[in-house]
This record gives structure tokens, C-alpha cells and sequence, in this order.
């Protein structure tokens, strides 16, 4: 008789899903289904509304990466408008970008991940959080809230607010950066990058013991995508796509955005809302990529700035090329956190961020605009149509998580079929199921909701209904 | 020289929710201002742990649910140190006493805490407050003053309170 695991809640995530894992007559996994619950609606009742009105309420998808979304939003008014923005307004808004990925890999790692890295999968749930940390490794959690800091008081010098600014607008930004807010900025930057750099060491040396984690949580073959400068170096807020294959074949490079449709389709399951993005021409078996930190890393020729391109060297030396174990997500955040305070650092240090300059003023002069960013999770697909009013009448977006969707799923069945048999259920055991999806750290809803010590329910059930066996935590 | 830090905490998009929203906009250009920095958030986050600890007495503004509706509470929130003082805590939103309890594990010492809290009756969508809410914002703004100029409610308050 097949049975079935469901765990539901799966915590310390953004946004709220279950896992179930179907076994069969001999309690082996044979299949596992990440579902997510819960339905946004945004491409729906923004129609109608004003094109550029789009930037904000887009912003108000997430409360943890709403600059993203902001960005990516403005980027497709920009291509309504048809204007070029000033160079100073571009680097502003790359400013605010490597912020918010810098605060919302921080909020990752040391908030969500840091418990099951420091204190043990097998630990205690009670003391597996952020109080444990805390209590264990004090620097480590201090630098944790320093580095998150840091990145939200960018945002807040940036746009007014540390949640859901309204600084970046169709044509550009709405006010020029100011010398003392550039200033406030800078002398952030020697702190930031010592506690990123301390960070590092200690995960490095940390990875000795996580062997057995890193072979199994989702680490096999994949395509992997995102966005790269003209060099392939590492770009957040332009540039053009790079999907690199499991060999570290160049499968696409330099692939113009405006042309994602001709490329990338999207799939849908009765059991979840969320759709599976795919790569055409392999086809949707064969066509499933990862996007994120990870990725970034793994498709670009280099970061760009001098520390971040020292540790990308070193955290390449583990594989041939190509990362594949879905493990080191949390590594390469780290390497992109550093990555992006350097970047910061060059990006005002040049004297042309204080141009008064900043946005370009036009009317719609296409009916449709595609923008396309790197958000934390990864590559942020946003692309509307207007009508001759200038309201929307269609939109489409890609999330960063959604791309990841069939890799989360193949992960969790990577990691079930390792740690998981029909008789035996632990605490540790699900924790490592679930700490698979954090790895990639998905924004479910794209929205803040409540997450941490939550009840999950792991049910045993049988084909007919019947619950074998439940694991509840409160 | 230490500051002291008065967050106000909801959703001012909820009603009732908003109280901690609405304190702040009113203490802006009072008194209160020139001796305090004022913050109004949606939730409590770990990131707050570090300003607090830097601050030389930290007042919570926030609505709670309960009855009467417009009433005003007033408690000192001990630092105990460890989970135990915070049992449900989330990874990226806490309650006064957990980021307290945060703050003062990570840095080692925090300063006073007091949460002052108001009974609300309506948390629909609007940016308004009840009536009764709305009602015990006079007593909430002289409050704060009183905690910040004595470091304890005045007289009036005292029958009300829960011991500072």
C-alpha cells in the first residue's frame, strides 16, 4: 500500500507551503511535491490600473525584497516610456539593487539558515533559532544583524523608507543623492566588509562537517541562468541573459531580455500555485535551470571587484567549473553580500552619483515594456501591455522563486530518498527536507508573513486516507 | 549621550492596529522628539536589537486586543536573558520582550524597557482609528512624556498600571 508524508507547514521560509513525500509499498520515496497554498493575484487586479502607478504597488509584493520588484517594475516603464534614463539615475537604482540583496541574503543566512548551520539539524527546535545563535556564537549573530542593517539603511538613505521606498519612478529616480547621504553611506563600508569577510572564513571552515549535507540537499546536473554584463562579470541590474549547461557550456549568452518569451515558457500542476518556468527548446522535461546566488556564480567570467573575485576563485576550486549542489546557495550569498559592498563602495566613490540629473520625462510611446533585474533569489521577469490611456490591460510576471520551482522539486526528492524511510521520522530528518528548499531560499508569497517555530504536521498516509502516522510540532 | 528610542509598532493600514503609527506622528514636534529617536514599523525585527541596546530607555507603543476598548497599560518588560523569556519566537519578527531579550544577549546589556499598550476594538481595513482608540491618545502622549522626564507614569496613571 503507497503512502504519503505531508510536511505543513515548512518553516522559516517566505511565505507559507507543504511537502509531501508519496512512498511506496515498500516505504521508499518515490515522489515528492513542494505545494505552494496560497494565490497573489497580482497580474489580475493591477489591469486597469495606471502604468505608472505599476512601480509601487509592484513594490508592495514582498516586504523583504520590494526594491527588487520596484526596480524591475520602473525597468518595464522605462521601455513604455521609451526613454534612455541618465547614467546617474542606472547606478542609483544599482545602488539600491545591491542593498536590498545584501540585506535579504544577510536576513537568509543568519536569521534563516544560520540555526541548522551553527547548532545542528538534530538540534532542539526550541533552541534552533535565533535565540541559540545568539546564545552560541554572539559575534557571528551580531555581525548578522550589522550586515542587515547596513544594506536596509542604504535603502532608507536611498528612498525614504527601509520598506517599500518610492524613490525609483518611471525615467529614472525622484531626487538626486545628496553629499552627506553619499558620505553616511561610505563610512559603512570598511565595517560591513569585515564582518562579511569574517563571515566567510567561518563558513569555509565550517563546511568540513557539512559533507553529507552538501552531497545530497539538491545537488545534481542543471542548467543555470541569470543576468551578466557585457564581460559575463556579475550584473544585478542590466546586462543581458547567460544560461549556462551542466558541463559549463555557454547554452545562451548575451540574450537580449526583451526576448524571454521566445525562450522561456511556464507549466502549471493541479497541486501548486506556483507555475515552472522553463527553458523551449529542451523542452519541459529536459529544460528545468537554476537561478540565484548559486547561479550568478556559476555563469559569470568574473565578480568585478577585487575581494569577491578572490573568494569566487576559491569557491570555484571545489567543483569543475560548475557548482551543482544546491547546498552552496548559502556560500555564494555570502560571496555576493561581499560583492555588493564593494560594488557600492566604487559606485560612489565616482563623483558623477551626484549629478542632478536623474530621470528622463516622456509620455508612453510603446504600448508594451519588458524589464528584467536580478533580484536576491535570482532573475525578476516583469512585462506589460497599456491601452491608449495609458492603463494596463495584461501583465506578466516571473519571480525569482518560480524559476527554481522544478529544482526544488527534484531537490526534495534528492534529499527524501537519503534521509527519509517510511518507519523511521525524525526531527532532523525533516528538518533536512525542508532545509533543502531554504537553501534556496524561496519567497513563497512574495509577501512578509509570519514564519519560524510554526506548527508542522508530517501525516503518514494511506492511499485510501487512512493516517498511519503523525509527527506534530508546536 | 544616550538617546531614548519610542517604537510604535502595527499596521496602519488596520484600524486599531495603527495606534503605535499614530503616536509617533503625534509626538513628532513635541517635547518627546528633541530627548527621543522616533520609529514606527510594521513588526519588530532582529536588526532592532542594536539601537536599542544603544538607547537609554526604549518605549513600545502598540495596540492590544482585549477589553475595555481604549484602555491603557502600562508595563515594564524584564531582560531576562535566553528563549526560555520568549517561547514562540519567529525568526524575523518578535514582540517587545523577545527583542529585548535579543538585544540583550547579543550586546549584553539593554536599558529600560516599557511596552504601553491600548486596548482596541477595530482592525478592518482603514487608516482610522476607533473611537475608543482614538480617545486614549491624549493619555498615551502625556504617558510618554511622563516616562521620559521621570522615568515613571505620573500620578494620574498609577491606578492603571501594571508596576514600573
Amino acid at each position: 500500500m503507497g503512502r504519503q508524508i505531508t510536511i505543513d507547514p515548512v518553516t522559516r521560509l517566505e511565505g507559507h507551503a507543504k511537502i509531501t513525500l508519496h512512498l511506496d509499498d515498500q516505504g521508499a520515496v518515490e515522489a515528492a511535491h513542494f505545494h505552494v497554498t496560497q494565490l497573489r493575484g497580482f497580474e489580475k487586479f493591477c489591469e486597469g490600473r495606471r502604468f505608472f502607478e505599476m512601480p509601487y504597488l509592484m513594490s508592495r509584493i514582498c516586504g523583504i525584497c520590494p526594491v527588487s520588484h520596484l526596480i524591475a517594475s520602473a525597468k518595464t516603464c522605462d521601455a513604455i516610456l521609451a526613454v534612455s534614463i541618465p547614467e546617474t539615475a542606472a547606478n542609483l537604482r544599482r545602488v539600491m539593487n545591491l542593498a536590498q540583496i545584501i540585506q535579504s541574503h544577510a536576513l537568509s543566512f543568519f536569521y534563516l539558515s544560520s540555526p541548522d548551520l551553527l547548532l545542528g539539524m538534530d538540534a532542539d527546535p526550541a533552541e534552533r533559532n535565533l535565540f541559540g545563535v545568539a546564545a552560541a556564537h554572539p559575534a557571528l549573530a551580531r555581525d548578522g544583524v550589522a550586515l542587515r542593517q547596513f544594506g536596509q539603511q542604504i535603502i532608507e538613505s536611498l528612498g525614504g523608507r527601509r520598506i517599500h521606498p518610492g524613490w525609483v519612478v518611471p525615467g529614472g529616480v525622484a531626487e538626486p543623492l545628496t553629499v552627506e547621504r553619499r558620505d553616511q553611506i561610505l563610512a559603512g563600508i570598511p565595517e560591513a566588509l569585515n564582518r562579511t569577510q569574517r563571515t566567510l572564513d567561518w563558513f569555509k571552515r565550517a563546511l568540513e562537517g557539512l559533507h553529507e549535507e552538501i552531497r545530497t540537499f539538491a545537488n545534481f546536473p542543471s542548467m543555470f541562468l541569470g543576468l551578466v554584463g557585457p564581460d559575463g562579470e556579475l550584473e544585478t541590474y542590466d546586462g543581458k541573459l547567460r544560461l549556462r549547461g551542466e558541463t559549463g557550456n555557454l547554452v545562451q549568452d548575451q540574450l537580449d531580455p526583451q526576448r524571454y518569451e521566445e525562450f522561456f515558457g511556464e507549466t502549471s500542476e493541479p497541486w501548486t500555485y506556483m507555475k515552472f518556468p522553463y527553458y523551449k527548446p529542451a523542452g519541459r522535461e529536459h529544460g528545468f535551470y537554476r537561478v540565484g546566488p548559486l547561479a550568478r556564480l556559476n555563469i559569470i567570467s568574473r565578480c568585478g571587484t577585487s575581494r569577491a573575485d578572490q573568494e569566487l576563485a576559491e569557491f570555484r576550486e571545489m567543483g569543475r567549473g560548475t557548482i551543482m549542489s544546491s547546498f552552496h546557495y548559502h556560500y555564494a550569498r555570502l560571496i555576493e553580500i561581499l560583492h555588493g559592498v564593494e560594488r557600492i563602495e566604487e559606485l560612489l566613490a565616482d563623483p558623477k552619483i551626484l549629478d542632478k540629473n536623474v530621470r528622463a520625462v516622456a509620455e508612453p510611446n510603446r504600448r508594451e515594456g519588458i524589464g528584467v533585474a536580478e533580484a536576491p533569489r535570482g532573475t525578476l521577469i516583469h512585462h506589460y501591455k497599456i491601452d491608449d490611456e495609458g492603463l494596463i490591460t495584461w501583465a506578466n510576471l516571473i519571480i525569482a522563486t518560480g524559476h527554481n520551482n522544478m529544482a526544488m522539486n527534484r531537490g526534495i526528492l534528492q534529499a527524501a530518498r537519503h534521509y527519509v524511510s517510511g518507519d523511521h521520522v525524525s526531527e532532523g530528518m525533516l528538518n533536512r527536507v525542508e532545509a533543502v528548499i531554504r537553501t534556496f531560499d524561496p519567497c513563497l508569497s512574495c509577501s512578509t508573513h509570519a514564519v519560524g517555530q510554526m506548527p508542522m504536521a508530517v501525516q503518514l498516509v494511506a492511499r485510501d486516507g487512512t493516517l498511519l502516522r503523525e509527527l506534530r510540532r508546536n | 549621550m544616550p538617546r531614548a528610542l519610542i517604537i510604535g509598532i502595527g499596521n496602519p493600514l488596520r484600524g486599531d492596529d495603527g495606534l503605535g503609527w499614530h503616536v509617533i506622528e503625534r509626538l513628532r514636534g513635541r517635547a518627546a522628539e528633541e530627548s527621543a529617536d522616533l520609529l514606527a514599523c510594521h513588526q519588530l525585527t532582529p536588526e532592532l536589537a542594536a539601537p536599542l541596546a544603544q538607547s537609554k530607555r526604549v518605549i513600545f507603543i502598540d495596540a492590544a486586543e482585549g477589553k475595555p476598548a481604549g484602555e491603557v497599560r502600562v508595563e515594564r518588560i524584564d531582560s531576562v536573558n535566553g528563549p526560555q523569556a520568549a517561547p514562540g519566537v519567529l525568526s524575523h519578527r518578535l514582540d517587545p520582550p523577545a527583542l529585548v531579550c535579543y538585544a540583550k544577549s547579543l550586546y549584553g546589556k539593554v536599558p529600560e524597557a516599557i511596552l504601553v499598550s491600548v486596548k482596541g476594538s477595530a482592525y478592518d481595513f482603514s487608516e482610522n482609528l476607533s473611537e475608543a482608540a482614538m480617545s486614549a491618545v491624549p493619555e498615551v502622549l502625556r504617558l510618554v512624556d511622563d516616562l521620559l522626564i521621570a522615568g515613571r507614569p505620573g500620578p494620574a496613571m498609577e491606578g492603571t498600571c501594571l508596576p514600573v
